[in-house]
This record gives C-alpha cells, sequence and structure tokens, in this order.
C-alpha cells in the first residue's frame, strides 16, 4: 500500500475505527495482549511494567496502561492516580532492592517532547548518576506568563466564576439601642444624628455641653419638628405655623445676621481709624518742640 | 511567589530559574522530601493535577508537546528539601534534549531486573478490607423456663 492511499484510509475512518487500526499497528498494545514478548515486572489488572529494551539505567521500567492511550490529557482520572500508586510502589522497590540513591519518573506527551511511540508511558529510572539535567536560565517577566495562565486555569475550572461560599451568616445581633435617662434632654441636632443635653431645675441658665448619643444622619426637611421617641425612633411631626409662609422668616433671619454682620465691620473699621488717628497725633505732639524747652537751652 | 493553581492539597508556580518558557513546579502542602513518604492518595492527586496542568499549559503556550518530571533523590537531581514535579512544556526548537543514550553493561542491566522482578512481583494493594457487619443486638434470648421445660421433655 503506498503512503498516499494509507492516509486516505486514515482520513476517511470514524475515529472508533482508528482506534482499532492503532491499536494494531502499536507495538506496545501487542505486547501487553503478549503477541510479543517482553520482560514483564508487573501486572495489574489495569496496568502492565515492563523492562525498557534500551534501558538509561539498570533497572528501567516502562509502566503501561492497558487500554490504548496516546496522551496522558486522555486518561481518565483513576487510571492516572492508579498508575500513579504502582509507580511510587515500584520506585520504593527500586531504592530498596537495587539501593540506587535515587530514582526519575518521566513523562513525555508528544513528539515534541522525545516520545517515541503511539502509546502512553511512564518511565521509572533508578537513578545513580544524573540522567535529565535541566538547565537555568533566568527569568525576567514570570508574572507575564503567570497571570493570564492563572486566569486561564481558573476559567477552565471555574474557580473564580464561583465566588468562595461565605459560611452562611449568623443573624446579626442588631446593635443595643441605648436607653432615655432621666435628666436629659434628647434632640435631633443639626447633623441629623440624636444627641442630648443635661436638663437643669429651677430656670437657671447654664449652657450645658452636648454629646453625641446615637448616628443616624437623618435629612431634615422644613417645615417639620423632629423629636426622639420613647423607643429611641427619630419622628416627625408637621409644624403649624398659622398660615405664615417659613420662607420669610428664614429671609428676615438671614437679612438680619447680614446687617449684623455688615455693623460689626464698620464698627471694627472706625475702630481702627480712630487708633491711627490716636496715633499720629501723639507723633505731631513729640515732634512739637515747646519754647519751654528753647528757653531751657539758651539758659 | 508566581502561583498559578491552588488546591487544598497542593500548590503549583512558575519555576524562578526555568528550563523552558512555562517551567512549572508542583508542590504538596505538607512538606514531604521524598515520594515514598507520600501517601498513595497524594502522590495520585498530584500526578492528576500535573497531567491537568499540563494539558492547561498546552493549549495557552502553544506547546508542542509537554513532559512531567519527577526528580525524587539527590542523585537525580532534586534540589530543595520538599518533593516536586515539574512540568514543562515543550516545543521543537527549545534546545532541551531528553533523549537517553543507552547503558552498555549487560551484566548490571541484568541483575538489576532480577532483582526488581522479584520486588515488584511481591506488590499487592490491600483492597480495602470487607466491613464486618454488626451483630444484630435484638436477638432473642432463650427463656430460661422454656428452656428448663424442653430439656425435661427430652427426659426419657
Amino acid at each position: 500500500m503506498n503512503d498516499a492511499e494509507l492516509q486516505e484510509k486514515i482520513k476517511n475512518m470514524s475515529p472508533e475505527e482508528l482506534l482499532e487500526f492503532q491499536k494494531q499497528n502499536c507495538v506496545f498494545c501487542q505486547i501487553v495482549a503478549g503477541k510479543i514478548d517482553s520482560k514483564k515486572a508487573y501486572e495489574d489488572e489495569k496496568c502492565i511494567a515492563i523492562f525498557d529494551i534500551n534501558p538509561a539505567q539498570p533497572g528501567h521500567i516502562l509502566l503501561l496502561p492497558k487500554d490504548h492511550y496516546m496522551l496522558s490529557a486522555q486518561m481518565p482520572t483513576e487510571l492516572t492516580k492508579h498508575m500513579a500508586k504502582v509507580i511510587k510502589h515500584i520506585s520504593h522497590c527500586a531504592l530498596s532492592t537495587i539501593k540506587t540513591p535515587a530514582t526519575s519518573i518521566f513523562i513525555a506527551n508528544g513528539p515534541a517532547a522525545g516520545q517515541m511511540s503511539q502509546h502512553f508511558m511512564m518511565h521509572l529510572i533508578p537513578t545513580s548518576s544524573r540522567v535529565f539535567n535541566l538547565p537555568k536560565h533566568s527569568a525576567t517577566d514570570l508574572e507575564k506568563i503567570a497571570g493570564p495562565l492563572r486566569d486561564y486555569i481558573n476559567k477552565k475550572l471555574g474557580l473564580t466564576v464561583q465566588p468562595k461560599q461565605e459560611p452562611p451568616l449568623a443573624p446579626k445581633a442588631e446593635p443595643k439601642k441605648p436607653v432615655k435617662e432621666k435628666g436629659y434632654l434628647y434632640f435631633v441636632d443639626a447633623q441629623g444624628d440624636i444627641s442630648r443635653a443635661k436638663m437643669v431645675k429651677g430656670g437657671k441658665k447654664q449652657k450645658q455641653k452636648k454629646e453625641k448619643v446615637l448616628k443616624v444622619g437623618i435629612k431634615r426637611e422644613p417645615g417639620l419638628l423632629y423629636y426622639v421617641d420613647k423607643n429611641f425612633e427619630i419622628k416627625s411631626a408637621k409644624m403649624n405655623r398659622k398660615g405664615k409662609k417659613a420662607s420669610r422668616k428664614k429671609a428676615a433671619k438671614k437679612s438680619k445676621k447680614q446687617t449684623k454682620k455688615k455693623v460689626a465691620k464698620k464698627q471694627v473699621k472706625k475702630v481702627t481709624k480712630k487708633t491711627i488717628s490716636k496715633k499720629k497725633k501723639n507723633k505731631s505732639k513729640d515732634t512739637k518742640v515747646s519754647l519751654d524747652d528753647i528757653s531751657r537751652l539758651f539758659t | 511567589m508566581n502561583q498559578i493553581y491552588e488546591d487544598e492539597k497542593c500548590i503549583a508556580y512558575l519555576c524562578k530559574t526555568p528550563a523552558v518558557v512555562g517551567h512549572t513546579i508542583i508542590e504538596p502542602k505538607e512538606k514531604q522530601t521524598i515520594i515514598e513518604q507520600t501517601s498513595d492518595e497524594l502522590f495520585g492527586h498530584l500526578m492528576q493535577t500535573a497531567n491537568m496542568l499540563s494539558s492547561m499549559l498546552f493549549e495557552t503556550l502553544g506547546a508542542q508537546g509537554t513532559n512531567i518530571l519527577v526528580l525524587n533523590g539527590v542523585e537525580a537531581g532534586q534540589e530543595e528539601n520538599t518533593m516536586q514535579i515539574h512540568v514543562l512544556p515543550r516545543s521543537e526548537k527549545d534546545g532541551l534534549d531528553f533523549r537517553w543514550s543507552p547503558f552498555e553493561d549487560k551484566e548490571k542491566i541484568e541483575i538489576a531486573q532480577l532483582k526488581l522482578k522479584g520486588c515488584s512481583e511481591k506488590i499487592v494493594f490491600s483492597k480495602a478490607k470487607p466491613t464486618i457487619k454488626e451483630l444484630p443486638t435484638n436477638v432473642e434470648k432463650p427463656n430460661s423456663t422454656a428452656w428448663i421445660e424442653k430439656a425435661l421433655l427430652r427426659l426419657p
């Protein structure tokens, strides 16, 4: 059969047929089936271990799955776990019987990585001298690779999509509301918070210090009276203005304030002028030489 | 730390002195120096994650193949005090070559093979122990009086 014919045949095959075709041509499948002689080291329901024909070191073992897989990614998870278990025990055997100081496990996926056959396999090499040398290059921008990789892996595994499940929060203990104490006046202050001041009996006028009790931050609206309830909640009631508009009063207040300010400024200016003029006068007094002084000089 | 993947049992990160671009290392969280100290389950899990990560690297970095390497022991090239699994994405012109020259001393090979065969054939994985059924606690005890009656009846 020519190569061209073969390729056409392969193209027309269904994936199941392809697998069988691969199996027929795979050397290791024939070893597993027993058609080719080999030195078996271990046999199992799922996998088989044989000695390599061209060992890198004495005791070089190949561990093969009995089914035909090309890459490690195709294998089911149970099989990989089982094979890992087996290879671990075999490496333990190698350490204990051959008494090599170390072992190395090698897996190659794809011909670029050095896979020689179409059958997946794990190499176990008891090493007394180095087989694999990993060169060391200095890396400059690891983060550039690491970032997108991490994102990709997380996306594939669905890790970031599902946010971490927070443990169900215990029902929030409501902050204890302070209780109204006797002898204090509770009111809503300018910031919309509740504050209190000490009440004084007997009509003595004394400035009392305000204390903030609770931060609420209510926005005040004009035309409403805000007060603190028995249950320590802010409530409001409409104020009765007897038909007068609120705006006028406020405007009047404002104007009063402004006039006050103006008056104050004027007063300050006056005072400063006066003081300056007084100083000038004083100076002029000093410079004027009195007649008496002159007469003294001559005598 | 250029961490790529984290799990309950293991961490994967990019190597600081990589042999190729995208050289990653997988470590168990429980620090253990060699493979033999790890439990079967842990090592299986580690290999599984290595497998998964190798396929991920294959897809993202446009590699043509991947290598999974476990260097177990100082003579094999282990450098740190914890066991590590290396995953290397490979392309044809990256300058790495893992092909080995065959060992030539045939006597040594045969001796090693004989020894290993004898040992590895003995590996038997202890299957899960059959759970012992608990004896039913509510067994009716024979009534003492009835027993005496029966015994009396048997007498000639």
